[in-house]
């Protein structure tokens, strides 16, 4: 099946990247690796008029130190190079380990930061093909009013499935976002909509063009857990980002839970951190925060893998993070 | 669309074209520079085919777009060799049996050299994660994995195995196959790397309804769309309806009254490019009556339920009923009855090539390539379905990207190929997308099985009972065989006098189903379960259990088929002994667990005048010999089985072999690659041609040396006097003497089955069904997540008695596959579902769980030999008996580490969460 038909141009710099998105306002479309773009333009997700290609911006391509020791990652760099970086891997070893779960070899040659975290989301009644799609009534995510995953759902649900979001989120990752008119950077958490339609807030002229990651703290700890069938290749079906510090008498002095692939946006939690605040934790303490993470959670039936399974995993998986990290 | 001007550095040639912005670097590679040998596969990033390296990382050249990868260097599998001297990893590929069906293969050797540049000596586990992003079918990945590790270490791989000492020069040896090189230099030609010249492309228009009434289709817009040059509907077919046997003639190949799935052709287009055919596709204008439908088997057959064909009361595709001896009272007899009901959805075959269809009819008739098990099975219906002899309709050689049952049959693809190829005077190509070949070929039963077994309170089995619920989709396809293996695979493994078996096939508006090697699961993975049971409840060993109710030669199954050579219990022993059975068994941790299943394999069933195999050996002016035979090569080695079995016969070097298969125009008649019978019935046809060429050859050659015929012997090349060597000639003088007196020396032989020509399916499932029987014994261990219920496979063991090994290499990797498909595929991964209008929700890779080389470890075979007395040079079957025992194997290993019969098939984790939860409630 051939690509739709589309102009592409390959912008030198990023100032020409946002005056041509201006340009073709509501029309363009990014490619960054090209990893879901492509695929997304195959199934006629998408249909751009104008594919605006970054491969060019060698200035969106970087790996640096930021001025309080935090780091500053070019959102052109590609997940194969964060995978390599010997100070990544000293610094935010948890990042690395999250990379390493992201697709296949393959498409981590090719794929983005800034893709990854610009994810669309996903549903089993979306991500089909055209012909497949035309014989079912245009759902809330193709502008008509129905879902076909929860009946009588009154909006998209669809799951969004990046990797690294959580774990960005809990590390406190910021990201910046340019366009011809300002630039301004949010924090990573404020990038999500919530909204399974469209779930992040990028507007049309806007290219997402770094992503800042504050110092590990001293004493911090972060991991991530992610569930999928198969050892490769799979995206999350449910996943469980933390960061948590312990303090010397061994009770809880931060943490920050982020769960992923269970709703439209990466969840936190926030009271996962109001049990433990304090705490030295017990198994008794896991299981409450376990529960409450899975009260959180807002997996539908819109995966291959069972949405009631889906729900219990992050249980499970939120157990074994904080283990893990608490052992560490 | 504007075009633009790419530059490209490929092979380290500079490429200049003019191509249009939305081209990808896939297309460009394959089309505009006729660079084949990457392949296209699924076109989403998932089967990684299509892996070029850019810059030296192996990239999928689907997802890049040509316009944006310009003055980087990229490699394609053309570009790995230095002319004719192979690359290391390509070497090794060739050398350990790294290839089979040779698809996979591109991608994986450009993926293995790239880790290879960055880590000269990998581990096992770092290989198995590098090529993790693409797919195989055909190996298990253990041989792909194994010549990446020679590559790095020099060393060779473990010795030959048990192999009895023979006399045999070429057969029993551990050679690369004929066609490996082709394979990893990526010069193999399968279907959709062909063009002709003039070449027009087509889509399909496909049914949105799972069942509706066609009322009117009008093309008159797409008619006038420039380049499009043929439409067809189902008013351009003849009303033929093709079915495997004269009373399941039910499909028309491009239906006229309705459709009867979601998905099924109703119109086609050939324009000049396919972009303008899936256009013009978009403009024809289908006015539909949708009708009621039905999805579900059990439904199906309920008074009241819609109906798919008029003919066919009730949607009882086909119902197969044995009923030997006495089951009711075995069981009543028994000591111990266990029974359960299993169930399983759909699978699909996941060939890594995409059907693919190339036809050109002319004034001359028809010449088609297709992927294909059997020529002669596809020209017969093309005759039917286009109205012309069958001598007019040439099915070519082409290179087959897999196949697993699901090559067998003609597929519309061919007929609407061939159609519009006769309407457009000009070469029609068709290509499916992923999404067509999970959807519109054939897919694999799903069903239900509820299964009794008694035993004797010496462990003896003493009665089998089955009943089968199989959803058949929406045509009859293979039906009638298709509901028969299962008994005929279980009788022949275990002995016991009483049998009742009844299986019904049920219409469904789903994609028809055809061949699978262990389908339906259900009713291995019920029986073996059961069995497992039985053994602990009456406390025996499984094994020894199985050992004392395995067959022998001379045995007489139920419905009266002699068991001949046999090494059924050598395979019990030499798995267990090799997984370390009596150390595990009852003695691992907690939630660790290891089982074991136990299958026979036919080879070959009762064809009719289709049944046999014929083939001519012919001496060339230089002494080489081409062999032509009707065998098909999808990917399991039959040309080289033959090239082989060839060369033993005829004392000459391998090298010297050249074959000529699968070609309706060429060949002589073979029953197809579909019944297990290639080795036993192909090959003994080329050695009894090969003896034939030979005598002729010792005729000439006895009155050069002035010896008797009899006295003579051919080898390595050389005819001798027996016990005089230094009298010798060479055999290339003695065909050019033979020449110059005037004498072609061409050899003739064909082989037909010693089975019972009365027996049928539906009718009279009584009499010797085949020849030959193989035997298979696999092992698996695993071990269980109790929190998440997620399934690691440990170890994989199959022990195979193929009778004698052609190729012990081949024999392996059809082991190694099989066992892939059985316990990974068949047990813990692969399902379909459906939405509520009969559309499936998962054909891609994304969404449906093809294992990864990082799911399955390393896979042990272990060859078997008994020497069956039929075949040629002892063999019979190779392998395929492990797809059906892993299924046993892998369901049992479950049950062993969490002490619960699995019912419900695949086993994934939400299946084994769920077990775990029910146990703990109660």
């Amino acid at each position: 099946m051939n690509l739709p038909k589309f102009e592409l141009i390959q912008p030198n710099s990023i100032k020409e990247a946002c005056s041509l998105l201006q340009e073709h306002l509501g029309k363009a479309a990014l490619l960054a690796g090209g990893t879901a773009l492509i695929v997304g333009l195959r199934y006629r997700l998408i249909k751009p008029a104008v594919v605006i290609g970054l491969k060019e911006l060698s200035a969106l391509n970087y790996l640096s130190q930021t001025e309080s020791g935090g780091l500053a990652i070019g959102s052109m760099t590609t997940l194969e190079n964060l995978e390599k970086s010997l100070f990544i891997m000293n610094k935010y070893p948890s990042l690395v380990q999250a990379i390493r779960m992201v697709a296949i070899p393959p498409i981590r040659n090719k794929a983005t930061i800034g893709g990854n975290l610009c994810l669309d989301t996903r549903c089993i009644y979306y991500n089909q093909s055209e012909f497949w799609r035309s014989s079912q009534k245009a759902c809330f995510k193709l502008g008509g009013g129905i879902c076909h995953a929860v009946e009588k759902g009154k909006h998209c649900q669809a799951v969004y499935q990046g990797d690294l979001s959580p774990l960005l989120i809990a590390l406190g990752a910021e990201v910046k976002i340019v366009s011809s008119k300002e630039e301004k950077t949010i924090p990573l958490s404020e990038f999500f909509t919530g909204r399974g339609e469209k779930p992040n807030c990028l507007g049309p002229e806007e290219i997402l063009v770094e992503v800042r990651i504050p110092p590990p703290g001293d004493g911090v700890v972060s991991t991530y857990e992610k569930l999928r069938i198969r050892e490769g290749m799979d995206f999350p079906v449910a996943g469980v980002a933390l960061m948590v510090k312990k303090g010397h008498n061994g009770t809880i002095e931060q943490l920050k839970m982020v769960l992923g692939a269970v709703g439209s946006s990466p969840i936190e939690v926030p009271k996962a951190f109001d049990i433990l605040d304090g705490q030295k934790p017990s198994e008794e303490l896991l299981q409450r925060v376990s529960e409450e993470a899975m009260n959180e959670a807002r997996p539908v039936p819109n995966l291959i893998m069972n949405a009631v399974y889906r729900r219990k995993m992050v249980g499970v998986l939120v157990r074994r993070a904080l283990r893990k990290a608490l052992a560490t | 669309m504007r075009k633009i001007h790419v530059s490209l550095n490929i092979n380290g040639r500079i490429e200049a074209l003019e191509i249009s912005p939305n081209r990808t670097l896939l297309e460009v590679i394959r089309e505009d520079l006729k660079l084949t040998g990457t392949k296209s596969g699924c076109e989403d990033g998932t089967c990684g085919a299509c892996t070029v390296l850019l810059n030296g990382v192996p990239v999928r050249s689907c997802l890049l777009l040509a316009g944006e990868v310009q003055g980087q260097e990229i490699v394609t599998i053309e570009g790995l060799a230095e002319g004719e001297k192979l690359h290391p990893v390509q070497e090794a590929f060739v050398k350990f049996g790294g290839t089979q069906c040779g698809f996979c293969t591109p991608g994986m050797i450009l993926t293995a050299k790239a880790l290879l540049d960055k880590n000269p000596s990998p581990t096992e586990q770092e290989i198995r994660q590098a090529i993790s992003g693409n797919l195989c079918r055909c190996t298990g990945y253990t041989k792909i994995v194994e010549s990446v590790k020679m590559v790095a270490s020099q060393h060779t791989p473990s010795p030959e195995k048990d192999l009895p000492i023979s006399d045999y020069s070429v057969v029993g040896k551990r050679v690369p196959r004929i066609d490996s090189v082709p394979k990893v230099k990526g010069d193999m030609k399968y279907s959709a790397d062909l063009y002709l010249p003039g070449m027009l492309y087509a889509k399909v228009l496909r049914s949105p309804y799972a069942h509706a009434r066609i009322l009117n289709i009008d093309t008159s817009r797409a008619e006038r769309l420039p380049g499009v040059r043929a439409i067809i509907t189902g008013k351009d077919a003849l009303p033929y309806k093709w079915g495997v046997f004269a009373y399941t003639r039910d499909m028309q190949l491009l239906p006229a009254d309705k459709a009867r799935f979601f998905g099924q052709e109703v119109a086609a287009v050939a324009a000049i490019d396919e972009e303008i055919a899936q256009e013009a596709v978009d403009l024809i204008k289908v006015e539909w009556e949708p009708l009621p439908y039905v999805l579900d088997p059990e439904e199906a057959l309920l008074e009241g339920a819609p109906q798919l064909h008029d003919d066919k009361p009730g949607n009882v595709s086909v119902r197969i009923f044995v009923n030997e001896g006495n089951v009711e009272k075995a069981l009543s007899e028994s000591s111990l009855v266990e029974e359960g009901r299993f169930s399983s959805p759909e699978e699909s075959y996941c060939q890594l090539e995409n059907y693919a269809v190339l036809a050109n009819f002319d004034s001359t008739g028809l010449d088609i390539w297709c992927p294909n098990a059997g020529p002669h099975m596809k020209a017969r219906p093309l005759s039917n379905a286009l109205g012309i002899p069958t001598s007019d309709v040439r099915v070519r050689k082409v290179a087959v990207g897999g196949h697993f049952g699901g090559r067998s049959e003609i597929s519309p693809a061919d007929f609407m190929a061939a159609l519009l190829s006769k309407k457009a005077r000009r070469p029609v190509k068709l290509v499916y997308t992923r999404e067509e070949n999970f959807n519109c070929v054939r897919q694999v039963h799903s069903s239900i099985t509820n299964c009794r077994v008694g035993v004797d309170s010496e462990g003896r089995i003493t009665a089998v009972d089955m009943k089968v619920i199989m959803d058949g989709g929406a045509y009859a396809s293979t039906g009638p065989i298709a509901s028969s293996v299962a008994y005929i695979m279980i009788e022949e493994a275990y002995k016991f006098p009483n049998l009742r078996y009844e299986a019904i096939r049920a219409y469904t508006n789903k994609p028809p189903r055809g061949m699978y090697p262990h389908h339906p699961r259900t009713t291995y993975a019920g029986l073996e379960l059961l069995l497992d049971s039985l053994a602990e409840k009456i406390g025996m060993d499984p094994l020894e259990f199985r050992i004392k109710n395995a067959v022998q030669e001379g045995y007489i199954t139920p419905t009266r088929t002699v068991i001949t050579s046999c090494a059924e219990v050598e395979t019990m022993r030499l798995a267990a002994e090799r997984a370390g059975w009596k150390e595990k068994r009852g003695h691992l941790p907690p939630y660790r667990g290891i089982g074991m299943g136990c299958s026979s394999m036919i080879s070959g069933f009762p064809m009719g005048i289709r049944g046999g195999s014929a083939a001519f050996v012919r001496f060339n002016e230089d002494g080489d010999v081409t062999v032509i035979s009707g065998v098909m090569d999808n990917g399991q080695g039959n040309d080289s089985m033959i090239a082989q079995i060839a060369a033993e016969e005829l004392g000459i070097p391998l090298e010297r072999i050249k074959v000529i298969t699968g070609d309706t125009s060429v060949t002589p008649s073979d029953q197809g690659a579909y019944s297990q019978a290639s080795t036993l019935i192909s090959g003994g046809a080329v050695k009894a041609a090969a003896a034939d060429a030979k005598d002729q050859l010792l005729e000439v050659a006895a009155q050069m040396l002035e010896a008797k015929k009899e006295e003579l012997v051919a080898r390595d090349g050389r005819i001798f006097v027996k016990g005089e060597p230094e009298r010798s000639i060479d055999i290339a003088k003695v065909a050019r003497t033979a020449l110059a007196q005037n004498r072609a020396i061409l050899g003739r032989g064909d082989r037909w089955p010693d089975a019972d020509p009365k027996r049928e399916w539906i009718k009279n499932p009584r009499g010797q069904i085949a020849s030959a029987f193989s035997f298979g014994t696999a092992v698996a261990e695993v071990e269980v997540d109790p929190e998440t219920g997620r399934v690691k496979v440990l170890n994989m063991v199959a022990a195979h008695d193929c009778g004698y090994p052609i190729n012990p290499m081949a024999v392996e990797q059809q082991i190694q596959r099989s066992a892939m498909e059985g316990g990974p595929q068949g047990v813990l991964m692969e399902k379909h579902l459906w939405t509520k209008k009969g559309q499936n929700l998962n054909a891609n890779f994304v969404d449906y769980w093809f294992p990864l080389s990082t799911d399955v470890p390393n896979i042990d075979p272990i060859i078997v030999t008994s020497n069956d007395p039929f075949g040629p040079f002892g063999a019979k079957e190779g392998g395929l008996s492990i797809s059906v025992a892993m299924v046993g194997a892998m369901a049992n290993a479950v049950r062993n580490a969490i002490g619960l019969m699995p019912k419900e098939l695949p086993v994934t984790p939400e299946v084994v969460l769920r077990m775990l939860e029910e146990k703990k409630s109660k």
